[in-house]
């Protein structure tokens, strides 16, 4: 078993590679506090706007604070607001997915209809939106990319479910008199979660790039948090005169998206081959 | 057809009219008085009530909703606070520009991505294919606003070929454009190729097989013709992608359009135009849908049969 796993990955490239580079990342995350060479807001005043050189591999920034280490921090809350916006957007997107495809009817009409809501907007543009109403700051903007990207759960969910509704281990739980909730969370659902993982972590890199995007423009992570997104805009003025404070950040951002996009395409040929481009 | 058409051009009119009620209840679902949402905190009372009055916030809110809606169908869409204009004035100057920004950006997209991701459907698994989609799915991880800085850094710092900001010359578009483009041709690739592969697994092209046709027709008469159904589909889907993708780079090189004036207006606390410039955007997206929808239809006979019937 354990053999024919490993194999089976070894064939797999696109889920080994990215596999370990997602695990470079959350490494990274994870035990900053012990790779980091300093602490990400230690401003060295003596050596503000230091090229790269052997103390600070990356360069230091306008308050002498140790790019590379900043780097480093910066998958901390890079990989925050993915786990989190996807864990809201699954909770919801996963329940309405079901309730719509096992009942149809009014309540189908009414999920789908919400969810073509949230597609008539520029996911960009809607976050924006949302984030005029509840604020600007990382927290807020996990709460408006949740809010408009949890559609794709319900979209994929609803169409297995309708489909998983008519086959027979469903019509025989049902004649068993067993009750929805039941029949839903272990008859549909298991079958469903394939599906839901590879959306899951293709969905990943959008969100990281969608967050980053909204720090870059100053309606997400605030001073002195060290995000890639708000580093890139923190370097721009500097751009003449220190560009490592755009190469770093930007590359480390590179880096985590091209990680999960790998490791979600691995995925999807391996749990979902039909879906293989 | 007619049938299928009215049903989606229904359809389409709803979701405007919920979005417009959305946008509308904006201001309102905000925790606190749209007055001060508006103004300073320290402006006295009086002065708070007379503006109550004359944005109409005292009267009952469905019929705040249809004076609004009613200002905005003849043109009247409100006055920006912060820029003391109003807000279709902005608009006249701006659109323009985003509308220009993303037309080039379109054209240099179809151009690149389908003839690629036509030629890496048709060669699945060849050398070709497989450098085609690794650079694809690299270009795709690249972030638009890191793509654009580093274009910065190359072409405006470091050779000094092209300017780094501003709007006025030709040379002002180049850098801007290719920033938006290397990441939508990238994912635009991907998703021509799976729809050409789609249409490769097919009934009729098997039939066009069976028949004993050469690989080569049946590519040209049978998969080619379809791709046209594509080309509609990949042009009306990128549409919002790139209306989505101007707001950020419009934002890096200064840019006075949509985009550029969202982020301000958002970040000012502007609602007059937030309203205007969402409400916009979503018809667009709306209208590009639906027009997607019937130019498939029309040159799909399936979909008008299996949609014609009604549900």
């Amino acid at each position: 078993m354990m053999k024919k796993t490993l194999r089976a990955l070894a064939r797999n490239k696109n889920l080994l590679v990215g596999g370990i580079m997602v695990l470079i990342v959350v490494v990274m995350a994870l035990f900053a506090g012990l790779i980091a060479p300093y602490p990400y807001n230690e401003a060295h005043l003596l050596d503000k706007m230091k090229p790269p050189c052997a103390a600070y591999p990356f360069g230091t920034d306008d308050f002498g604070r140790d790019m590379l280490s900043r780097v480093i921090y910066g998958a901390q809350p890079a990989l925050r607001v993915a786990l989190l916006a996807m864990i809201i957007e699954m909770g919801i997107g996963i329940t309405l997915g079901l309730i719509a495809g096992y009942y149809g009817g009014v309540v189908d009409h009414a999920v789908t209809f919400v969810g073509d809501l949230t597609w008539c907007v520029p996911p960009i543009v809607l976050t924006m939106a949302v984030i005029t109403m509840i604020g600007k700051g990382l927290d807020n903007v996990i709460i408006a990319t949740a809010l408009v990207s949890w559609a794709q759960y319900t979209r994929i969910v609803r169409a297995k479910t309708q489909a998983l509704r008519g086959m027979a281990f469903v019509e025989t739980a049902v004649a068993f008199n067993e009750r929805d909730s039941a029949i839903l969370l272990r008859y549909i659902l298991p079958n469903v979660m394939p599906s839901i993982i590879v959306l899951a972590s293709l969905s990943i890199p959008q969100t990281i790039m969608s967050t980053t995007a909204l720090s870059f423009l100053g309606m997400g992570a605030q001073p002195p948090s060290p995000d890639w997104g708000l580093a890139l805009s923190a370097s721009f003025r500097f751009i003449t005169t220190a560009p490592w404070l755009a190469v770093f950040p930007g590359l480390a951002l590179v880096f985590t998206v091209f990680a999960f996009n790998l490791f979600g395409e691995g995925l999807r040929d391996m749990l979902d081959p039909r879906l293989k481009v | 057809m007619g049938r299928y058409c009215i049903k989606k051009l229904l359809q389409g009119l709803l979701m405007i009219f919920t979005v417009s009620v959305l946008v509308f209840l904006m201001l309102h679902m905000m925790p606190g008085d749209p007055v001060d949402l508006m103004m300073d905190r320290k402006v006295d009372a009086s002065k708070k009530e007379a503006m109550r009055v004359q944005y109409g916030f005292d009267k009952p809110l469905p019929e705040q909703y249809f004076n609004w809606l009613g200002g905005i169908l003849h043109g009247d869409f409100g006055t920006s606070i912060r820029m003391r204009q109003p807000v279709s004035k902005l608009f006249q100057a701006r659109i323009p520009v985003t509308l220009e920004l993303c037309g080039i950006a379109m054209l240099l997209e179809l151009v690149i991505a389908v003839p690629l991701g036509l030629l890496s459907a048709y060669k699945k698994d060849s050398l070709f294919d497989r450098i085609v989609m690794s650079l694809s799915l690299f270009f795709a991880a690249i972030p638009s606003f890191w793509t654009a800085v580093m274009l910065i850094l190359i072409f405006g710092v470091t050779l000094k070929w092209l300017p780094i900001s501003g709007f006025g010359s030709p040379s002002n578009y180049v850098l801007p454009i290719a920033a938006m483009v290397m990441g939508w041709t990238a994912s635009s690739i991907r998703m021509t190729k799976t729809e050409v592969l789609d249409v490769l697994r097919e009934k009729y092209v098997l039939t066009a097989y069976a028949k004993g046709l050469p690989h080569r027709s049946v590519m040209v008469r049978h998969v080619l013709r379809n791709a046209l159904i594509l080309v509609t589909v990949v042009v009306f889907m990128s549409i919002p992608w790139l209306i989505g993708g101007a707001v950020i780079i419009e934002n890096i090189f200064v840019i006075p359009g949509m985009g550029s004036l969202l982020t301000q207006a958002i970040l000012n606390q502007d609602f007059a135009v937030v309203q205007a410039c969402v409400l916009l955007i979503a018809v667009l997206t709306v209208i590009c849908n639906l027009m997607s929808d019937i130019i498939t239809a029309i040159l799909d006979p399936r979909i008008r049969a299996s949609m014609g019937g009604g549900e």
